[in-house]
């Protein structure tokens, strides 16, 4: 069959069949839309390269997802695909991020799980995305919600956790994709390795989890064990110097506080909400906030077109903040090691009062940021082995470890040679940052007040 | 304020001994509107949420609790969590402010019956997460399913200990 190619910076060509089905579902326009929500939220405030899509990384999880099957099929019997649903799998790579509101994650506290709201579009009847799907199998809406859902939807069959493991685990499709791709366009070049190694040294091996119980795992040999290891450093660099850079997650944090701030004056204000721009009006929540016409027309672009009208509105609070985010005027942050937030609970109330003598809205003008808590997160292993799943640790297995009651399996912290991921993966001071943020010309008097 | 809750919670008890333990109380008390709303997925062992493994590690990591590692009959590690002498500390100066006085309250009313889920059996306590987890209006169902998921008789007595167990943290539909 003739090939449509696009042209991709990571893999050169992403080549998917001519008038096939997955053609169909890259041209539904919800996947479209993600042509302008940009992958990395607002990093190109510190990172200016950063401007690439979620409709380019979406691409390079399904090019990635097939790379994956077509090396699975090829190596593995049928019976280890029983229970196999390769569309749902392609599918799932593909539209797994359809429901991110404008910048991604920056936004993702005001505007909702976009998690959730994947599975909702996938769901929702007249969503296109659903029609192609359904045309394609009428289980197949279910099948590809059950893949990505946290929980599982309502009638859907639990699917197997390894295949789960292939659209969101530690080591997914999905972040075997970003991870280079956002080191690529951010121009930090910590996130490379060997990712066609990774994908074409995958095993499949049934592990016995507890009496009756046994579930497949991906596991991987002790040969893959550098490459692996080069994955797992690459994700610490990249999340230690893009995705946590202190100016980016600031300048996040301040685009957050200004939608709290619309959000809370048009609680009692009619004509402010009313001179929403349409799909905005999902800040209302209710019945607008479900609204999913609305959200397929929530894009970077209506965002910041609505934060540049702000910037001249009545509301002071909000119109200064508008104008700090758009003109990127310089945001102080203090960081705090060692420690969680209700324990300097006394200084923060302090800093509150200060900004209040300042005539500062202090619920806009000072805020926190808990990295870890956040979507992005470096490799961090389930602590017990019991707790281990395909899900949550990257396991490797080697015949030799059965002696002394062990299974063969084993979390890639606990293999030989590989101690000093210990260094990245074990509890730390840096493990715990707060940061705090305020106006950058309060800096030296509210850093005296964290102190 | 959730590291609060949680340090709160673990203070409450002489130790956990497990982070499953803390996994599947946290969820089933969350089932019954405790505020920490952790999100939890679904894996082998019933629901797990990595944003409460993080929040352990911020805590451990800030001192305000203590894990020691154990070795299992099977040879595995577990984590025993208790509060740290910082921790009871910092705790009781937070507790005197305004703040600490109002989310105290929020998480007061949890203490009870969180100490009840320590003092559970571990088996009982996964499946009654893993029901809780699966309950969607239908007690029979939610057992069916988490029989199936756990791969036990339906008729096991473990399986009716542990809907009862999650009955008393689940509103009914």
């Amino acid at each position: 069959m003739a090939q449509k190619l696009f042209r991709d910076p990571l893999y050169d060509y992403i080549p998917i069949d001519k008038d096939s089905w997955l053609l169909e579902l890259i041209n539904c326009p919800e996947v479209q839309r993600l042509r302008y929500i940009s992958q990395l939220g607002l990093a190109n405030f510190t990172y200016p390269g950063s401007t690439h899509s979620r409709f380019s990384h979406s691409l390079g999880v399904l090019h990635l997802m097939q790379l994956c099957l077509s090396y699975l099929k090829h190596t593995y019997s049928k019976n280890h695909f029983k229970l196999l649903n390769e569309e749902a799998l392609l599918a799932a790579a593909l539209l797994h991020d359809i429901g991110h509101a404008p910048f991604s994650h920056a936004t993702e506290g005001i505007f909702g799980n976009h998690e959730e709201r994947t599975v909702e579009i996938i769901l929702n009847p007249d969503s296109e995305v659903h029609r192609v799907l359904s045309k394609r199998a009428k289980s197949l809406p279910l099948k590809v919600a059950s893949l990505i859902a946290k929980r599982l939807p309502m009638g859907a069959k639990q699917p197997p956790l390894w295949q789960k493991s292939l659209i969101s685990s530690q080591l997914d499709m999905d972040r075997l994709d970003y991870l280079r791709r956002d080191s690529l366009c951010s121009g930090a070049e910590y996130g490379n390795f060997d990712w066609f190694r990774i994908i074409h040294t995958m095993q499949l091996k049934e592990k016995v989890i507890e009496g009756k119980q046994k579930g497949v795992f991906v596991v991987w040999l002790d040969k893959s064990k550098y490459a692996l290891e080069e994955y797992i450093f690459s994700r610490f660099y990249m999340y230690q110097s893009v995705y946590f850079h202190h100016t980016t997650r600031g300048f996040e944090g301040l685009l957050k506080q200004i939608l709290q701030c619309a959000q809370d004056i048009a609680k009692n204000n009619n004509s402010f909400t009313k001179a929403l721009l349409s799909p905005m009006k999902i800040l209302l929540g209710g019945k607008e906030g479900k609204d999913l016409t609305k959200f397929q027309k929530l894009t970077d672009h209506v965002l910041i077109a609505q934060v540049t009208i702000w910037q001249d509105i009545k509301n002071k609070t909000l119109s200064d903040l508008s104008t700090r985010l758009l003109c990127r005027k310089g945001i102080g942050w203090e960081p705090i090691t060692k420690k969680v937030g209700f324990e300097i609970a006394d200084k923060t109330t302090r800093v509150r009062e200060y900004l209040k003598e300042k005539e500062l809205d202090n619920n806009y003008y000072f805020f926190e940021d808990k990295t870890r808590a956040e979507a992005y997160k470096p490799y961090r292993r389930a602590a017990e082995p019991k707790d281990q799943s395909p899900v949550n640790s990257i396991m490797l297995f080697d015949p030799k470890w059965t002696k002394a009651g062990e299974t063969g399996f084993r979390e890639i912290t606990q293999v030989p040679g590989l101690g000093r991921l210990s260094a990245i993966t074990e509890v730390d001071d840096t493990s715990s940052i707060l940061r705090y943020y305020f106006p950058k010309e309060h800096e030296r008097e509210i850093k005296k007040l964290l102190s | 304020m959730k590291d609060y809750w949680l340090s709160k919670l673990i203070s409450s008890v002489e130790k956990v001994d497990s982070r499953k333990r803390l996994q599947k109380s946290i969820y089933l008390l969350q089932r019954a509107d405790c505020p920490l709303k952790c999100d939890y997925l679904l894996h082998y062992y019933g629901p797990y949420s990595f944003e409460l493994a993080d929040l352990i590690d911020q805590l451990k990591g800030a001192e305000i609790i203590k894990e020691s590692a154990d070795l299992t009959g099977y040879g595995n590690r577990r984590y025993i969590s208790q509060i740290a002498g910082k921790g009871i500390h910092v705790l009781g100066e937070f507790e005197k402010s305004k703040t600490g006085k109002d989310l105290y309250a929020q998480i007061e009313r949890f203490i009870p019956l969180f100490q009840e889920l320590n003092k559970e059996d571990l088996w009982i306590l996964e499946l009654g997460a893993t029901i809780a987890y699966y309950y969607e209006g239908n007690w029979q169902d939610a057992q069916a399913q988490t029989a199936g998921f756990k791969k036990i008789r339906k008729n096991d007595r473990n399986l009716l200990k542990a809907t009862n167990l999650a009955k008393e943290f689940v509103p009914a539909n």
